[in-house]
């Protein structure tokens, strides 16, 4: 170890993605009965974790500028052929308000899942997964090195498989998992390339080097880093054009979806253009690319979540929209606006998925239109889910006005004025579908005359988030300071400008759908939108079209060609074979009956000797040995159960405890 | 050996040394004929018949040729213990094949194919000096393994041992291949002979570390052992009596040959081997003395004799391992292939009964001959002189002796004596047990056949009869008389076959 201590030893911080990973390390070889039992081993984790975050951000205050480690430790692993590969970790400001965020979203959500999974049989494993999805995204957020962040990047992209296909026994769910799991791997070959050209340029994988030496890349490869990253994190934070896994991803729980879309895996792709922002901003090209992808993507996604009748999907469409918000900040270079931005967004887009899931608890449905009127039923549900959609909408006190205010402020001082068009349009949509949603499910006709509130393991968790949207956006001043920028208010220009873009979604929102309105009309002016959000822009069509299909066409292309060699070698052989074998049968008859006049002379000494054996040497040694021996097999014999699953874990289990007694040998010997 | 060497050489006609390579390449054509023996109107055996004569061939091939043979620039080595274990895969599988030509398996061609395959790949694997070889090697050894164990298409427990075999093994397969990448990233290469230059890092004994755990695996040493019993339980004696002694002979070598290039300056390695050994030996022992499965007792005796093996490959690498890496490696490869025989000699009597030990109660009554190889079969895997497993056990416990492992030496001994217990119920069994009921044998052919039934209904292109031909108990015999040959020879001959190797 060779600390690189800058006034501060913060080496307990180590700990906070370390303790849920130890939890899941833990739970991973138990019984699924006693995983069961022990849910509560994750959420302890975590509390400590939050704990140590919170020492973390107290520790460091006033924070500094992004990127500026406050402590970093090196961990040289070994030196693969001449160059030293380092697992290397730096907390640095942007890193501490990440772990308070995850670990506060974190534990809202496990504690949800205390009761909203509570009648299902793997529920525990459930824990497992969340527990180390969140330890990777927490180390994430730590690491100090791109090859660290890359490897913590594909955990993640398991652990979101593993919740997506949850419900692995029903088809929507585990096509969802392959879907999400197969696109976001898609983009994993950019962050991969981005690595080698990243290597390439400068020989590590280190941050720190690669800042220190960005400015004298060749421009190629530059431009390769650059692109390759950008598109990594298209394909983990579903921007255009690989964003088709995230709305099928709503077929898994909907803590696991609260999870996946608040705190870890998609805010992962915006995360690391943030942290790779120094290199980004040297080339141009990829800055405009990025803002053009997040600018379309806020759009795609804000228009699709004004046509879904799913509720999840409008969230789903929602988060990819609000995605888009903030790659599109980083694309105007403000880290700070993105990283605001995600932040609120993780509160309030936790507290509505978690809303969700009670609201679908409630009435067994996800459909909007078999909702309605809950408002009566289940007034704090409404009241969270306000708080939450109205942040989302951009409503003056809550967080989502504060945070989306200083996003529209930077695209407009960057002078690009076509993406504050977009991003202003993107606002209108998005409390159009806000309003929407709230009418249709919280008021009008009553659909759902059972439905019933939710209980209070599911209302405390939902209603820290909720008081965390009110508060977060009065912090505006000293996040900003944390990151190391003078933040300021929005302007009254901005202010004024924003609340005019979403009141005018508002009240297009409250003339349809509050009056109930007929939308035949307005939908056949936008008749070229509708039919196109209705095939999702033709997304899936154009993967089905140009990638999958004609995958299967030269695959059975490929397995045609094959019959048809293999039947010509076949049928040319034959006659070869034939002979050979006709030759050997002559052969065999000429030796058996040799053979079978020796044999028939063993037999009979053979049996001769028979009746000795058997009177002296069993009886012997057969009674000798006791009972002692059989009962210590039989012992044995319990473990051999029979179960593959069990014998995978007593396998990996034994190679865990191997390798582990070997690292603490060489430790101490 | 010198002498017999140059006779030889001078014999044959003048090759340069890929035509070592003569048996593993003739087996593959065979196997890629036999895939496609329906199409060419031969009997369902005939495949197995010419397999075992090209096994026969290339045994003495292999047997006579030239020593040392250099192939691919060191990535194939046939040394004199190369070529013996070589020559020992090919006896056994000779005696395999004319056992499944005598007896039939029911798609006959199809089992011959998947056996000449997997004992190319030992072939392959017991010379291979190289990473890639090694892993290629033995993936083409174990893989056909799975679908022999899974035969039976249409038997549910066939089918849920091979898959258990082949999950597992994939499982443990990935952890070598983890550690053989590593490995290679290191030393910048795949060669044994540089890796042998790599200095203790954390990184590097962690590879090697995950590699042994994958070779553990393959040999179903303990703890790694899980799937043996069940795999073999699944499915019928002949394709036990092939799964549990081809493939694991690769295995072992491979270890040797791993434990011998890579271990110098890794302390460690040879800890790990004694838990293994120890282990194994344990485990396996008392796991053993409740089986009622004439099979799962032999898988369990599978892992301790791997135990004893281990034992000794542990000797080699201890830190004056040098000095007994070559007797340690011949003695291994003589014990693996007296136990291997006689293991396989148990299972293809048991073939002809049932898997359970009670069906081979009446045996001596019913197949005297058979009864009495099986009884010396037996007494081969206890040990009892004159017979190959004691002095191939001798040799590996005196190495081990000598090697500063005493105190192992005396826990295998113990275990051998424990070991009487177990193997001496299938003598029981055998000689004294009455058959329950008639029954018993009638249900199970009852059941034999209809699992037959499907198959050939799938095979309704095939031309030939449905109706299997009988046993032949001559063929029979015969593939008995190899084994029993060996067992009987190799105990003889183990002091001369040593000093000659060694």
């Amino acid at each position: 170890m060779e600390h690189v201590a800058q006034n501060l030893n913060l080496w307990w911080v180590l700990l906070v993605p370390l303790l849920p990973a130890a939890a899941f390390v833990v739970l991973l070889p138990m019984s699924r009965r006693v995983r069961n039992a022990c849910r509560f081993v994750p959420i302890a984790a975590m509390v400590v974790a939050l704990g140590l975050s919170i020492a973390a951000a107290v520790q460091v205050y006033p924070g500094s500028h992004i990127g500026e480690p406050f402590w970093q430790v090196a961990w040289q692993l070994a030196t693969l052929g001449g160059h030293a590969v380092t697992i290397s970790f730096a907390v640095d400001s942007l890193a501490v308000l990440m772990l308070v965020m995850v670990c506060i979203v974190g534990i809202c959500v496990q504690i949800f899942s205390l009761f909203y999974m509570k009648d299902d049989d793997r529920r525990g494993w459930f824990f497992c997964v969340m527990a180390l999805f969140l330890a990777a995204m927490l180390g994430f957020v730590l690491s100090g090195s791109l090859l660290v962040e890359f490897a913590l990047w594909e955990i993640m992209g398991v652990c979101s498989y593993l919740l997506i296909g949850f419900w692995y026994r029903d088809e929507a769910p585990r096509k969802a998992s392959q879907k999400a799991f197969l696109v976001t791997r898609t983009g994993d070959v950019g962050f991969f390339v981005a690595l080698a050209a990243i290597y390439a340029a400068c020989g590590s994988f280190e941050f720190e080097h690669i800042f220190a030496t960005v400015a004298n890349w060749s421009p190629a490869l530059l431009m390769v880093s650059s692109i390759g990253l950008i598109w990594a994190a298209i394909g983990k934070s579903a921007q255009i054009p690989l964003s088709a896994w995230l709305p099928d991803a709503m077929a898994g729980p909907t803590p696991g979806s609260a999870l996946i879309h608040a705190a870890t895996m998609v805010v992962a792709g915006v995360f690391m253009l943030t942290r790779m922002l120094p290199v980004l901003t040297l080339n141009p090209l990829a800055m405009q690319i990025i803002l053009v992808v997040g600018i379309i993507t806020a759009l795609y996604g804000a228009i699709l979540a004004c046509f879904q009748t799913d509720l999840k999907k409008v969230l789903a469409f929602s988060t990819i929209s609000q995605l888009g918000y903030m790659v599109a900040a980083i694309g105007v270079g403000s880290a700070t606006a993105a990283v605001f931005h995600l932040t609120t967004h993780a509160f309030f887009k936790a507290l509505l998925f978690l809303t969700a899931g009670i609201i679908i608890h409630a009435t067994h449905t996800q459909d909007m239109r078999q909702m309605g009127g809950l408002a009566r039923r289940m007034p704090i549900t409404t009241v969270v889910w306000t708080i939450g959609a109205f942040s989302l909408a951009g409503v003056l006190p809550l967080s989502g006005f504060f945070s989306k205010d200083e996003i529209f402020t930077v695209i407009w001082h960057s002078g690009q004025y076509w993406a504050f068009a977009g991003a202003a349009a993107v606002g209108v949509l998005t409390s159009l579908y806000v309003v929407k949603t709230w009418f249709t499910v919280f008021f009008g006709n009553s659909c759902n005359v059972n439905a019933h509130e939710g209980t209070a393991t599911e209302l405390v968790p939902v209603s820290i988030l909720a008081a965390l949207t009110l508060v977060c956006g009065f912090l505006t001043i000293p996040l900003a300071r944390f990151l190391g920028h003078e933040g300021e208010w929005p302007s009254l220009t901005m202010a004024a400008t924003s609340t005019a873009v979403m009141l005018c979604g508002a009240a297009l929102g409250y003339t349809i759908y509050a009056r109930q309105r007929s939308t035949e009309r307005l939908k056949q002016i936008f008749n070229v939108v509708v039919s196109a959000a209705d095939a999702r822009f033709y997304l899936d069509w154009v993967y089905d079209t140009f990638f999958i299909r004609p995958y299967f066409w030269l695959s059975e292309a490929l397995w045609k060609l094959d019959a048809v060699i293999i039947d010509g070698a076949v049928n040319g052989v034959a006659w070869l074979y034939r002979g050979l074998t006709r030759l050997i049968n002559l052969l065999d008859a000429r030796i058996i009956d040799g053979a079978v006049n020796g044999a028939a002379w063993l037999y009979r000494a053979l049996t001769r000797g028979a009746q000795w054996f058997d009177s002296t040497v069993i009886d012997g040694i057969v009674n000798g040995l006791g009972t002692l021996s059989r009962a210590i097999g039989a012992a044995l014999r319990r473990v051999q159960t029979g179960h593959l699953q069990r014998y995978q874990r007593l396998i990996v289990g034994a190679a865990v405890v191997i390798v582990a007694v070997l690292v603490l040998v060489l430790r101490f010997l | 050996m010198s002498t017999i060497a140059t006779i030889t050489t001078s014999f044959l006609p003048p090759f340069n040394g890929y035509a070592v390579l003569v048996a593993p390449a003739l087996l593959i054509l065979v196997a890629f004929f036999s895939l496609f023996a329906d199409k060419l109107h031969v009997p369902d055996r005939a495949a197995a018949v010419v397999a075992a004569v090209v096994a026969a061939v290339g045994a003495c091939w292999m047997a006579l040729g030239a020593d040392n043979v250099i192939l691919f620039g060191y990535q194939l080595v046939y040394t004199g213990d190369a070529r013996f274990a070589a020559t020992a895969i090919l006896v056994l599988a000779c005696a395999w094949f004319v056992w499944t030509a005598a007896a039939g398996t029911g798609r006959t061609r199809e089992a011959t194919a998947l056996a000449a395959l997997s004992v190319s790949g030992a072939v392959l694997a017991v010379a291979a000096l190289d990473l890639i070889v090694m892993l290629l090697a033995l993936e083409l050894t174990s893989m056909p393994a799975y679908v022999l164990i899974g035969y039976r298409r249409y038997r549910i427990q066939g089918l849920e041992g091979a898959l258990k075999y082949f999950l597992l093994s994939v499982l443990t397969s990935l952890f070598m291949i983890y550690g053989a990448s590593m490995l290679f990233g290191l030393a910048g290469s795949t060669h044994f002979a540089e890796l042998r230059a790599l200095t203790q890092s954390p990184l590097s004994l962690l590879a090697f570390v995950l590699l042994i755990i994958g070779l553990f695996a393959k040999l179903s040493a303990a703890p790694f052992h899980w799937w043996a019993p069940d795999a073999y339980a699944g499915s019928e004696p002949w394709t036990v009596s092939f799964a549990a002694t081809v493939p694991k002979f690769a295995g072992i070598l491979v270890i040797v040959r791993l434990i011998q290039l890579v271990s110098t300056g890794f302390s460690l390695a040879q800890s790990l081997l004694l838990i293994g050994a120890v282990a194994s030996m344990v485990v396996g022992t008392f796991a053993a003395l409740t089986q009622s499965d004439t099979r799962r007792l032999l898988a369990y005796s599978g892992v301790v004799n791997v135990g004893y093996i281990l034992l000794v490959v542990a000797a080699s690498a201890g830190p004056d391992g040098a000095t007994y890496s070559t007797i340690a490696l011949v003695s291994s490869v003589v014990y693996a292939l007296a136990y291997t025989a006689a293991t396989m000699g148990v299972l293809l009597v048991a073939s002809g009964e049932g898997g359970r030990l009670s069906d081979l109660a009446g045996l001596s009554k019913r197949r005297p001959a058979a009864a009495w190889c099986l009884a010396l079969f037996v007494l081969s895997l206890i040990g009892v002189p004159p017979l190959a497993g004691f002095f191939g056990k001798l040799e590996l416990f005196m190495t081990a002796w000598a090697a500063g492992q005493q105190v192992f030496v005396v826990i295998a001994t113990v275990v051998t004596v424990v070991s009487a217990f177990y193997y001496m119920r299938l003598i029981k069994a055998a000689f004294f047990d009455e058959p329950e009921r008639q029954v018993a044998a009638s249900e199970d052919s009852a059941e034999d056949t209809a699992d037959v039934a499907p198959d050939v209904a799938a095979d309704s292109a095939a031309p030939e009869t449905p109706t299997p031909a009988p046993t032949s108990r001559v063929g029979v015999g015969v593939a008995l008389g190899i084994l029993l040959a060996v067992t009987l020879l190799l105990g003889v001959l183990s002091g001369p076959i040593i000093t000659w190797l060694t």
